[in-house]
């Protein structure tokens, strides 16, 4: 224990640092601070790590509910409405509170390798990306090759696609070309600068920059497209991955091993009740008392009233594999604004098969979201849920055949045959499934965006972390971690720079990783699309023909 | 041989605060290896190469608590995919032996494991090495404890003389061995992702 020069009279322990949550910012700074050196004490009121991250096993979700309804609500979430059929095993299912995809290039990954907390975790691909159109689920093309493989691309429209992608890779620094259109929204720039189609123009908004709306602005888009472009190939045929069992909790927890194992003293099941700025001294609810010599980090917040996502999570008795790429098991479905009955934000969905660890074989998990509040929320929620429920009924019912008839194909300029899409729609549309779905469970809540309950004074001993953010993919959490280490060190110099001996190697990787970033893209070179390149070649002669 | 897709065995090793897990894990391993783990950092997991059983070589990865288990704030991604579960007392020390009864509950609850009839644990009484007159568990209270919970194997170590811990740690392989074999044909899960780019750590494959 650090030496306190303070009168810790009737103190049980000190520390330098105490940090009440163990959500994933507060994970990750709590890792950084004992890592260098500094005394902390991470305590959590659950009992399980994660805090508005977590992963819920049954037992814990019904809690859970009841906490966020009742009074004493000091969570970001609100309104928890919790069905759960009969005879389901508790433990056999993980439900994730603010589940996050984690893009392979992205400083989050590069410092869970620094950290070597990725050892900790099991990562798996998610390589599909869906865009709900004319009733049906589109796979959206994310790289040059599904472009220019595409039969359903017209060879304009390709050019366009090719043109505007070598573009974003360098975007910053080709700012003639967007400057005027920084504020405007992308939809605009897309349209007017690259001559792009609708269809195109909602796949790189909703799918693949994974924004909620076309209105958002070029400047803000462009880096979020550039994210999943440059994620390409880095691991193989997929941008993004997941952690098993549960997301940004499992991190936590990988996290907070670091933290422990660097000194860090644990403790779940505590809760803080009370914190004297004057002396220093934190108060447990079981009566303890704590000196603290630096800094409360604590997560505890306000929610606020203007910020709102709505959530739902379904458990469905369908393994949902046909939106599974090969050898995968999760899956992204976005809804773009305006097909869900007048939405004015797009709802995603993450589909978690069980490969994902998250529930039992012969059965998946959807978490849909939507940036709109309470009742409209939820509206339309659940019309993208009876999407999907006629959807994985039609795609997964084995005796159901498309009938194709000699006017429905289409000859593209190339002549290649393409199904029409909107006649394969119609005759979707007259699809009765046999059988229906069965949900084991479903839950809706929604998820403010919080506040400090006090504005502390700069040079106050009581810091607020923020609540999940939300987003479908983890954004600015090391930013964030890096904002409140500077709170307490000074400096963010020496975050994470510790030297991990005879296997820095895996540092040297991620640095590594990060200086190539944006080169991949840009060139043409035949390395670009590594492994696939016969595929490539072999396309471009059938081309030519 | 070659052939056969290397195995990897998680072992966890529970037990109260100052029971001798981390010196355990360390007598084990160290012993046989010239290239010791630098102790520099603190205790998180341990492994062990080219550990044989019978006819096999598999790799054993050792997850020490790090500390976390003082005010039982383990979570449950320390107790995920263990294949063999240790649990250690000191034989000088009543009330963690005591304890042992909960950490196999806790061990259950959290890991889950498909089968907990016969998931494998092992039970370590450690340090025998210290004076007789101190021992406050004697050998025939362990045995029964181990004989009610479905015949854990028991055996009595001593971490820094080096007694009976490879003994004992021959028979946590072959246990864990076994069960990750009769997990491996009921799971669907396809392998995960290695997320290091670059060859991990030189590891020889000759």
């Amino acid at each position: 224990m650090a030496t306190s020069t303070a009168s810790a009279t009737d103190c049980n322990e000190t520390c330098d640092v105490l940090i009440y949550g163990t959500g994933l910012v507060e994970s990750v700074v709590a890792a950084a601070l004992a890592w260098q050196g500094t005394n902390v004490l991470h305590i959590d009121s659950n009992p399980y790590y994660g805090g508005a991250w977590a992963a819920l096993n049954l037992d814990e979700l019904k809690a859970w509910t009841d906490r966020v309804n009742s009074a004493s609500n000091n969570t970001p979430f609100l309104d928890a409405y919790l069905y759960i059929s009969r005879n389901l095993d508790p433990r056999k299912y993980a439900i994730d509170l603010s589940p996050h995809i984690l893009f392979t290039r992205s400083d989050l990954l590069s410092l869970l390798i620094k950290s070597r907390v990725s050892r900790y975790l099991e990562f798996k691909p998610l390589g599909s990306f869906h865009t709900f159109e004319q009733d049906s689920f589109e796979k959206v093309p994310g790289t040059k090759e599904d472009i220019f493989t595409s039969q359903t691309l017209t060879l304009l429209t390709k050019r366009s696609l090719m043109r505007f992608m070598k573009f974003v890779i360098d975007w910053e620094q080709n700012t003639t070309v967007w400057q005027e259109y920084k504020d405007e929204p992308i939809s605009k720039f897309l349209e007017e600068k690259f001559g792009l189609d609708v269809p195109q123009i909602v796949e790189l908004v909703h799918s693949i920059g994974l924004l909620p709306t076309p209105k958002t602005s070029t400047e803000v888009a462009l880096a979020k497209i550039k994210r999943y472009l440059t994620s390409m190939q880095v691991y193989g045929n997929f941008p993004a991955m997941y952690s098993m069992y549960g997301t940004g909790g499992e991190l936590a927890q990988g996290f907070c091993r670091s933290a422990a194992v660097a000194g860090a003293v644990y403790r779940l099941g505590s809760k803080l009740v009370g914190f004297d700025e004057t002396t220093g001294v934190a108060e447990l609810e079981s009566g303890e008392k704590i000196k603290v010599a630096e800094k409360i980090i604590s997560s505890e917040t306000v929610a606020t009233q203007d910020e709102e996502v709505t959530r739902m999570v379904a458990v469905v008795e369908k393994d949902c594999k046909e939106w599974f790429a090969e050898g995968e098991s999760a899956a992204i479905v976005v809804f773009p604004v305006d097909t869900l009955d007048g939405n004015q934000a797009a709802v995603q969905v993450l589909v978690m098969g069980s490969g994902s660890g998250q529930c039992p074989s012969g059965q998946a998990i959807w978490y849909l979201s939507i940036q709109e509040s309470g009742e409209l929320g939820r509206k339309f929620l659940y019309v993208a849920l009876e999407k999907l429920e006629e959807a994985i009924l039609r795609e997964s019912t084995q005796d159901f055949e498309f009938a194709v008839n000699e006017e429905e194909i289409a000859y593209l300029p190339n002549g290649l045959p393409v199904i029409s899409s909107v006649r394969l729609g119609e005759s979707l549309r007259n699809f009765t499934p046999k059988e229906s779905l069965k949900y084991l469970l479903k839950l809706t809540y929604s998820q403010k965006s919080t506040v400090s309950p006090i504005e502390p004074p700069a040079d106050s001993k009581l810091i607020y972390s923020a609540a999940p953010c939300f987003s479908l993919a983890f954004e600015d959490i090391v930013d964030q971690a890096k904002g409140l280490y500077e709170l307490v060190t000074g400096t963010t110099d020496d975050f994470f720079d510790v030297d991990f001996e005879d296997e820095d190697d895996d540092a040297t990787v991620s640095a590594a990783a990060q200086d190539t970033e944006a080169r991949e893209f840009s060139d043409d070179k035949d390395e670009d699309v590594g492994g696939h390149q016969y595929d490539f070649e072999e396309v471009a002669g059938e081309m030519t023909i | 041989m070659s052939s056969r897709k290397k195995t990897m065995l998680k072992v966890i090793i529970l037990g109260d605060s100052g029971v001798g897990k981390t010196s355990l894990m360390q007598q084990y391993v160290s012993k046989k290896f010239s290239n010791q783990y630098k102790a520099t950092i603190g205790a998180d997991f341990l492994t062990k190469q080219d550990v044989r059983v019978d006819d096999r070589t598999v790799t054993m990865q050792l997850w020490d608590t790090a500390g976390q288990e003082r005010f039982q704030s383990l979570g449950v991604a320390f107790y995920r995919g263990a294949d063999c579960c240790v649990l250690v007392y000191d034989v000088n020390n009543a009330k963690s032996f005591e304890a042992l009864d909960s950490w196999r509950d806790e061990f259950l609850i959290q890991a889950s494991p498909r089968d907990p009839e016969s998931f494998p644990f092992v039970v370590l009484g450690n340090k025998i090495d210290v004076e007789e007159s101190k021992r406050v568990v004697s050998q025939k209270r362990a045995l029964a404890f181990c004989q009610a919970k479905g015949n854990i194997p028991y055996f009595e170590t001593s971490a820094k003389e080096a007694i009976n811990v490879d003994q004992a740690f021959e028979v946590i392989a072959r246990n864990a061995l076994i069960q990750e074999e009769s997990e491996e044909y009921s799971s669907d899960f396809s392998d995960p992702i290695n997320i290091h780019l670059d060859n991990e750590r030189g590891g020889c494959e000759c």
